[in-house]
């Protein structure tokens, strides 16, 4: 009876998130504004979660939270529950970590790399060359395997460098803009392996500066700037709380005098220019359309599209901080 | 095995597999002291053998043909001392032949020109026995090589001066017995033969024993090349931080402390095998090409201690510098000027024996002073464990206090400020 008792009281324990940070602050010596100001975040188990900012915004420094390297100044951050000071070790075999850089060994060989990194979290024998063969497959590395990781392409040693996070088999990976400077193809073949991962069961959390990347890879997201999270939830939710955006494409790049006018227009909180196209956040998106229409056309610029609402992560990013991510 | 012992496995095959792949590494660390053993033991052979005068050439330019050359240079040869050449001259030519002998000496042909004037014997047989002419007798012309260093000029001028005065002596009783032939000149002369010698004994000498120019070379520039390992063990370290690695590293279960053994048994393997190849060198390699064999003394325990204290202190000071240091710049100049500094003062550019007094007792502050007076005491002194367990303390001390500290440093590698150093804040 006691036996059933417990099986029902555990099924209602409710499953920790993999990643549950609670007001964590992080400050750094010698600076006055913490690089993470009070973050409270939640990434689901099994989700592919984008984590977005400009340089600086702290999402670095949270990663690195996450991943066990410093200690939150305040606040708790747990990771499937565990917190770092209640079991560091279990704490950190929870999570692997795919750096920014390619923090491979050079002179050794991809095969050498994954053994030495594999043995490091614990693995030997049968296991270690089980999963250093898992880990070569999925990077498609099986042929390469024992030549030094310095003859490598960048996008080949980028594949091996996310593959040395997983020979512990983590249930929450960490990737810190895992794609930068790399071809086309090897961008699709990270993220083919990283659905395919989360798919089998692991939780990803996935930094980049690249939002259409984030957009088709991720299907929750947080956006970060000056250490706080400022937006959070599924790409839906987070593009259909920002309506007062609007995008104008016309036919020739704006004049600066014309710009000056449309900052002066009653509502407009900011405004960015990149060639044709404007974006303008607006509490009163209508209102301003209704003055913005004869003002283009007394200065006799053409408009070929309007749109009204954050079509993307980018205008969502400028209707929230009205700033550009790469500003 | 466990997992512990598995990730200093890991570590060490990691730094070991690195280090043998960096061909440059390794020759610095290994080939290196080698050329500099067999050079300097070489090039200084002779500099170590500052008050013997055997090997130094003297030029007698005798103008009167009176056989005291002669008698000088079986003096001489009979005491050993120097290599004597006779030169003779006609009475026409004197002059000539003594600007002659100076410009040879001063071109390093003869260490040493002496000239004795013409009628030198006759004056000197007046003056002792007080007849004929008293013309003052002047002072001999001595030409020395301006290149002979100030010891060896002091010990062959001290040894010619010996010379001349007992060949006085005996003129004087010669002179003498002929005089009073009621002397009995065998008795005399036998009189004469020194009978106070002295034998020296350095077996039991304590301070400053004077090694052989390899017994010097071979420890000094195999500490050396021990000490330089700072610039590739903190080389490995920047790249580490810079690649990524060591933030890969550190977000795994491993402790600070297993890395650090990981990075330092290599190079303690590495300092092993370069202190071997030295002293095999100097035992095997340089009797081959003229030079004298090194002596290793009668303890190898004792040898085996001062190597791994001495190896302690490098790997210790190696990683200190590794985790202060951030970019290999800083550790190539800083990591490899304070080695060379250590080395200047620790008596491995310039022997001790060479410093004036307060520069000897400044060597003291230098660890590779420690190993290389370790090692000599085991070489020229014959020193065994017992004898150099204070020079080995110091040198664990060393390294003890180095590897503490940059323990601690390294346990703090990934500080905040450490983290946005390394451009990872945002």
């Amino acid at each position: 009876m006691s036996l059933s008792v417990a099986t029902v009281a555990s099924n209602h324990t409710p499953v920790p998130a993999a990643l549950e940070a609670v007001e964590v602050v992080a400050r750094y010596p010698g600076l006055a504004e913490p690089a993470v100001a009070g973050v409270t975040l939640t990434v689901a188990r099994g989700s592919l979660f984008g984590l977005l900012g400009p340089n600086g915004a702290g999402k670095t420094t949270l990663l690195s939270m996450a991943c066990a390297l410093i200690r939150p100044s305040a606040g708790s951050l747990r990771i499937l529950g565990l917190g770092w000071d209640s079991d560091p070790v279990l704490f950190k075999r929870s999570v692997g970590f795919v750096p920014q850089g390619i923090a491979l060994y050079p002179t050794l060989t991809a095969r050498e790399n994954l053994r030495v990194f594999g043995r490091m979290h614990g693995l030997s024998g049968g296991k270690l060359r089980a999963r250093i063969d898992y880990a070569l497959g999925i990077a498609d590395l099986r042929e390469l395997a024992d030549r030094r990781v310095q003859t490598y392409s960048g996008g080949v040693q980028r594949r091996l460098n996310l593959v040395c996070a997983l020979l512990h088999e983590p249930s929450v990976l960490i990737l810190d803009e895992p794609t930068v400077g790399i071809d086309p193809q090897s961008r699709n073949f990270i993220h083919t392996a990283l659905r395919e991962l989360n798919k089998a069961g692991t939780t990803i959390l996935y930094t980049s500066h690249q939002l259409d990347e984030v957009e088709n890879l991720c299907d929750t997201v947080a956006i970060m700037d000056r250490g706080r999270i400022v937006a959070q939830g599924t790409m839906a939710d987070v593009l259909s709380q920002h309506v007062g955006m609007l995008e104008l494409r016309l036919g020739e790049p704006p004049p600066a005098a014309l710009c000056s006018e449309i900052r002066a227009l009653p509502d407009v909180q900011a405004l960015q220019v990149e060639d044709r196209t404007i974006m303008i956040r607006s509490a009163q998106p209508f209102q301003l359309v209704v003055a913005l229409i004869p003002l283009l056309a007394a200065r006799g610029v053409s408009i070929l599209a309007l749109s009204l609402g954050a079509q993307n992560l980018e205008h969502a990013f400028l209707a929230i901080t009205g700033t550009r991510l790469r500003d | 095995m466990g997992i512990r012992r598995q990730q200093i496995w890991a570590a060490i095959v990691k730094e070991f597999l690195a280090l043998v792949r960096d061909k440059e590494a390794i020759a610095m660390l290994v080939v290196m002291p080698a050329v500099f053993v067999l050079i300097m033991s070489l090039a200084l052979q002779d500099v170590f053998h500052t008050t013997s005068v055997k090997h130094l050439r003297l030029a007698i330019l005798d103008q009167g043909h009176s056989h005291l050359a002669v008698q000088i240079r079986d003096s001489l040869a009979r005491a050993h001392l120097f290599k004597v050449v006779v030169l003779t001259t006609s009475a026409g030519k004197a002059a000539g032949a003594v600007a002659r002998l100076g410009h040879r000496v001063a071109a390093g042909h003869y260490a040493l020109g002496l000239v004795l004037p013409a009628g030198l014997t006759t004056r000197i047989r007046h003056h002792l026995t007080g007849v004929g002419d008293h013309q003052p007798i002047a002072a001999l012309n001595l030409f020395v090589d301006p290149a002979l260093p100030a010891q060896v000029r002091g010990a062959a001028l001290a040894s010619l001066t010996q010379t001349l005065q007992s060949l006085q002596t005996a003129m004087l009783l010669q002179s003498l017995v002929r005089a009073d032939p009621k002397l009995d000149g065998a008795r005399v002369m036998r009189a004469l033969q020194p009978v106070l010698r002295l034998k020296t004994d350095t077996r039991l000498a304590r301070n400053a024993p004077v090694p052989t120019s390899v017994q010097q070379n071979a420890p000094a520039w195999a500490l050396l090349a021990m000490f330089f390992l700072v610039v590739p063990l903190s080389v490995t370290l920047i790249k580490e931080r810079q690649q990524g690695c060591l933030l890969r590293l550190r977000s795994m279960p491993v402790p600070a402390w297993v890395l650090l053994v990981g990075k330092a048994i290599p190079y303690f393997v590495l300092n092993s095998v370069q202190l071997a190849v030295v002293f095999w060198e100097g035992v095997y390699v340089l009797p081959l090409l003229g030079g004298t064999a090194l002596q290793l003394g009668h303890s190898p325990g004792a040898i085996v201690l001062v190597a791994v204290a001495a190896n302690c202190a490098a790997i210790g000071y190696g990683l200190l510098i590794a985790t202060i240091v951030r970019t290999q710049e800083q550790a190539t100049s800083f990591g490899a000027i304070s080695v060379l500094i250590m080395a200047a003062i620790g008596g491995v550019m310039v022997p001790k024996l060479v410093m004036p007094q307060a520069m000897q007792h400044f060597t003291h502050v230098s660890p590779m002073a420690w190993g290389l007076e370790g090692f000599q005491a085991i070489f020229v002194r014959g020193a065994a464990v017992a004898d150099i367990l204070p020079e080995t303390a110091h040198l664990l001390l060393f390294g003890g206090v180095c590897a503490l500290l940059a323990g601690i440093r390294f346990r703090r590698e990934l500080r905040p400020q450490d983290l946005r150093r390394m451009g990872k804040l945002g």
